[in-house]
């Protein structure tokens, strides 16, 4: 690892197991979006389901391209890396659960708002008609299991790792078991009669969907304006780099601290005379973390603003 | 129960005669309604009337303003835009939806 590119040792199994996690969930949620699009039949549900289903596999893509590019070194066009892949990643990914909010939004008042009685027959195997509605079922149970599973294993490793992608991710395997369940008791609703079932639900948790995704848009656009480093799962500071502000303060005085976040890296920007005595990244964060600082630079004669 | 056929429908009996034995043991008696071309599929999705038989595709563009049974009395043509006797069903209407798509098969077989 150098200053600009790799994963830091610390945390590199972690990485791994989040890499491994990113693609058995691209594994399942194809295999989801397969038997959902084999059962999905005439319903409009159905349909908005399976290209959510689609749309959900985009954070878990672009976590293990911005895992690759951050291996990779700094060169001539890229002097700092391509550690800010992650920063980019996580704006695509928050963008990603908006659009899977909005769409499931829209498509529930629209369905509400129109009265759309959705339709669900027969269907013929093996000599025998039954009610589509119960294949749409079973596949809709199938489509709630490996995101409920996956998603909670990588919420403990996207807290390790401070990767905001993944969390996010992992926000968007929490909208697609809920967006099943409602999914669910949307196709018993309308066995039973109640066409308003399924968008009724559908909309209630699209609002849930929303709300994350605005914390999360929030969050990427702090980080890509240099924010100072935000917690993984709000938009308040983060603890680590609100400790590591005191810290600074406590060894320097009361000087100006800048810090922002590449990525899961923290850079720190100390308005004094370089010391003698230069403090290590774990003297500042503690063993644990130390990984987490990229950088610290003093300023001594810190550049007046252009009015 | 208000079923319609729609004109040039010579070979409708099957169709007619299967929601027949629908309302007859739905206790009901099948009332024929005059109805024609884009009207009887209004009337359909209004729910002025309950079913319409009659020559459609597969692929017809009426396909997601009414539900298109399987084909009455004959198996699935290749052709996805071939017209074939089917029975139009109200959107919603999936007791009956189910109920005809069971007899449909059943004749089938």
């Amino acid at each position: 690892m150098s200053l600009h590119s790799g994963i830091p040792s610390a945390i590199a199994a972690d990485v791994g197991r989040g890499e491994r996690l990113e693609h058995w969930t691209l594994g399942w949620m194809a295999s989801v979006v397969l038997v959902m699009w084999l059962v999905m039949g005439a319903s409009q549900a159905m349909k908005a389901a399976v290209i959510e289903d689609l749309l959900s596999l985009v954070p878990a893509f672009v976590f293990l391209l911005s895992v690759h590019w951050e291996r990779r070194g700094p060169n001539r066009r890229f002097p700092f890396g391509y550690r800010r892949a992650n920063s980019l990643a996580f704006l695509v990914a928050a963008t990603a659960l908006l659009s899977v909010g909005g769409f499931l939004a829209y498509e529930s008042v629209s369905t509400l708002i129109k009265q759309e009685h959705p339709s669900v027959g027969g269907i013929t195997l093996f000599g025998h008609t039954i009610w589509l509605g119960w294949l749409m079922i079973a596949a809709l149970v199938y489509s709630v299991v490996p995101p409920m599973i996956l998603g909670r294993m990588k919420h403990p490793v996207a807290e390790r790792i401070k990767d905001k992608v993944l969390h996010t991710d992992a926000l968007m395997q929490k909208a697609d078991w809920q967006t099943g369940l409602a999914g669910i008791a949307g196709i018993i609703g309308i066995g039973i009669g109640w066409w308003w079932a399924d968008a009724t639900a559908a909309l209630f948790i699209s609002l849930s969907i929303i709300k994350d995704a605005v914390g999360a848009l929030q969050q990427a656009v702090a980080e890509l304006l240099d924010g100072t480093p935000r917690a993984l799962d709000s938009n308040a500071l983060s603890d680590d780099a609100k400790s590591l502000a005191t810290t600074l303060k406590a060894r320097f005085g009361d000087v100006d601290i800048r810090l922002r976040e590449t990525g899961r890296y923290i850079a720190a920007e100390v308005d004094c005379a370089s010391p003698a005595d230069i403090p290590t990244a774990a003297d500042l964060m503690g063993d644990d973390l130390a990984w987490r600082l990229a950088s610290l630079s003093f300023r001594p004669e810190p550049v007046e603003a252009n009015p | 129960m208000r079923v319609a056929v729609l004109p040039g429908t010579p070979d409708a009996a099957p169709a007619v005669a299967l929601l027949d034995a629908y309302a007859a043991k739905h206790r009901a008696r099948l009332m024929l309604v005059a109805a024609h071309g884009e009207h009887a599929a209004r009337q359909l999705e209004e729910g002025r009337i309950d079913a319409l038989v009659g020559h459609f595709a597969k692929a017809s563009p009426w396909m997601t303003d009414i539900s298109l049974s399987k084909a009455v009395g004959r198996r699935e043509p290749d052709d996805s835009r071939q017209p074939v006797l089917r029975i139009a069903r109200r959107n919603g209407e999936n007791a009956l939806i189910l109920a005809t798509d069971r007899a449909i098969a059943a004749m089938a077989q």
